[in-house]
Order: C-alpha cells, then structure tokens, then sequence
C-alpha cells in the first residue's frame, strides 16, 4: 500500500502520495495489481476520458463492452453479475490504489448505484503505464485473442 | 379492444437507447419513433467496437454490439425453421425490443420479426395461429412457409385476407381463411398466438402500413395484450 496518505480525499489541496505535488502515484506492485484485470482497465479507460462517471454508468459500460466483444446479446443477469463485482472487487481494488475516489459505504446500499466514482489527478508517469497496458488490450483484442 | 386501440395503448411505453460509438450515429434516425429515445455516450479508444445497452421504464433490458442492432435494422430472412443457423446475438434482439412501437419498420424488417415469431408457433407445434397478410397476393408469397407450417405441426392457422382479393377455392389449402372483420384486414399485418396453452409462448405482431414501404407496429410476448388481439380478431 501507499504510504500513510491521511489526506486522501483532499488531493485538490495538494496532498498526495506521489513525488509531485497535486498527483497521484501508486507503488508499482498496487499500480500492476489494479491493472490486473480487464474490467479495471476499462474502467480507467472510461474515466481518462471523462474523469466522474456514476457506478450505473460504468456497469452499463462494462456490461455493453463485454456484449461487443464476446459477440452475444447480455441481459439483466449479466448486468447484475458486473455490477456487484464493480461494487465489491474493482472499484474498492481502484481506490485502495489511489487511482479513483470511491466512497464504499455509501454504495453498501443497493440503491445508490448513483454514486459518483472520480479519477483521481493521475502523475504522467503512471497515466502513460497505464495507456501502454490499455494499448496492450487493444492490440490483443484486435487479434480476437482479448 | 380493436387493433387500433393496442398500438395506441403501445405508443405509452417509453424504450432508450445508450449508442457508445466514437463517431456520432445515425441509428437515432434509423429506429423513427418518438417512443424510442436514442443518446449517444463516447466509447473508450481501446474499445474494438460499440455497443447499444437497451432500457425502459423497468430499467436495464440488454446490451448488444452495433453491428448486432444494425443487422435487425437490415436483416437476414430465413425460413421459420432455419432461424438456428443465425447468430444468437442477433436473434436475441427480439427478446431485446418486444413492446417496442416502431415508427416506421420496412417490410424486411417486418417479415424477419415475423419469422422469428413463426419459428415459435413451429418449435410449439400446436395452438391457434391468426395471421393477416393485407392482401392475398401477400399471403401467396408466404404460401410454401405457410402449406409447410400448417404440414409439419398440428397448428390451426386461421389466415385473414382483404375481402377485395378474389378468393380461389381454399379448400386445398391447410389453413382457414377468414375476410372478417374488415376493420382489420387489409390495413394491417399481424400474427397472434395463443402459444398452445403455454403463457411462455404466446405472441403478437401488429402492424399498420402507413407508406409503400413503412409499416407502424410492435411485437409482443405479454399473454394479457396477446388475448386482446385475439379479441379484435372475433
């Protein structure tokens, strides 16, 4: 884990965990760890571009990305299934990381699927690891091997 | 209820489209109707293609890839019972967009949802089957899917022509041909079916031409609305 970061959900004021000033950056271990995973990876994919998205949106992102690339029609079971494994492995896996702020509690309830999961200010370092390992995905999956 | 009346009552519900595409699409334009809202969102670069998720007022309904929704926009026609041989993804889209009123679907579009619907009164092989062609020349061109129907299953099919056609003698033909009532024939084209006594199987499709090749309608596996399009039949 990072270093001892009591200022987590202030990063705005400049405090983080990295070596520059307003940035985040995750030991190299936490870096790899959160990138694991195909699911985290499109949801850092999704927030590069746009860095708040609700959990709604993300489960409808992931849950239409696996539609497209495994060629079959998902449906409301499959739609739960993402959802609770958003909830309770990636996104938590994301913010232990120091990649995005997500607030677990408050999501515990099954209702607040509004809740807000925000990326945090990323060192450039870590955004261009993280561009390779998604362009790695892009590589693959255009193979029809991903 | 008359015919009329359920596509009325189909005009209330609500579906929406979420269109992730890195350019902007134009199936917005492509589904025509007010029922259907269609929003586009940016797909991430790294994704290989985009995709369609489905909701409406219940909540999430699907999500299929757009090449899967744009081959129901322009889709394959096969004999009811070959309808196996086609991808499962696109066949799940009528599973997808039931209950859906279409502004304007074209007569492909039409006679594949139809062919999906004949392949369940086939796979069910027995129960009432109500089908209106508009016109006799239309039902003559469905003939050999129909004289194979009515063969291969035990499927009392009732089919109902424009009075106005002229009626050869039906007496060689497997099903019973109605030209009543008048305020349904011709002007639409529908399947009803009562799904054999099985609730899980029933189905409607009613569809009002409104242009040479514009059909207004929706599709149905609801038994309640399926029995009022049994009753605008009698």
């Amino acid at each position: 884990m990072n270093e001892d970061d009591s200022a987590a959900d202030s990063v705005e004021e400049g405090e983080s965990s990295g070596r520059c000033g307003s940035t985040v950056s995750p030991s190299a271990d936490d870096l790899y760890a959160a990138l694991a995973r195909h699911p985290r990876r499109r949801v850092l994919s999704y927030l590069l571009q746009q860095p708040t998205a609700t959990v709604d949106e993300l489960a409808d992102l992931l849950v239409g990305w696996e539609a497209a690339a495994s060629d079959r029609a998902m449906g409301p079971d499959e739609r739960t299934r993402v959802l609770l494994e958003l909830v309770h492995v990636h996104l938590p896996h994301l913010d232990d990381a120091d990649l995005v702020v997500y607030d677990a509690e408050a999501d515990a309830d099954a209702e607040a699927t509004a809740n807000e999961v925000r990326l945090r200010p990323i060192d450039e370092q870590v955004r261009e690891a993280i561009g390779f390992a998604l362009e790695l995905d892009e590589a693959v999956e255009s193979t029809g091997s991903g | 209820m008359s015919l009329e009346a359920l596509l009325e009552a189909a005009d209330r519900r609500r579906t929406w489209l979420a269109v992730y595409d890195d350019e902007p699409s134009d199936l917005a334009e492509r589904f025509e109707t007010r029922n259907v809202t269609v929003e586009h969102r940016t797909l991430p670069p790294t994704a290989d293609e985009g995709f369609v998720v489905i909701r409406d007022e219940e909540g999430f309904r699907g999500a299929v890839s757009i090449a899967t929704l744009e081959e129901f926009l322009s889709p394959p026609i096969r004999r009811p019972w070959d309808l196996e041989l086609l991808p499962p993804a696109y066949r799940a889209i009528y599973d997808l967009l039931d209950d859906t009123l279409f502004g304007s679907l074209n007569r492909r579009q039409l006679l594949a949802t139809a062919r999906e619907l004949e392949n369940l009164a086939y796979r069910t092989g027995r129960g009432t089957l109500r089908v209106g062609f508009q016109s006799l020349s239309a039902f003559r061109a469905q003939e050999e899917v129909y004289r194979r129907l009515a063969d291969d299953t035990d499927l009392d099919i009732h089919v109902y022509v424009s009075p106005e056609a002229p009626v050869e003698d039906a007496s060689g033909w497997p099903v019973t041909v109605h030209t009543e009532p008048a305020d349904a024939v011709g002007r639409y084209w529908f399947l009803v079916f009562d799904g054999g006594g099985d609730d899980e199987r029933t189905f409607a499709l009613v569809a009002e031409q409104r242009g040479p090749d514009s059909f207004y309608g929706f599709w149905t596996y609801d038994p309640e609305i399926v029995h009022r399009a049994f009753e605008a039949l009698d």
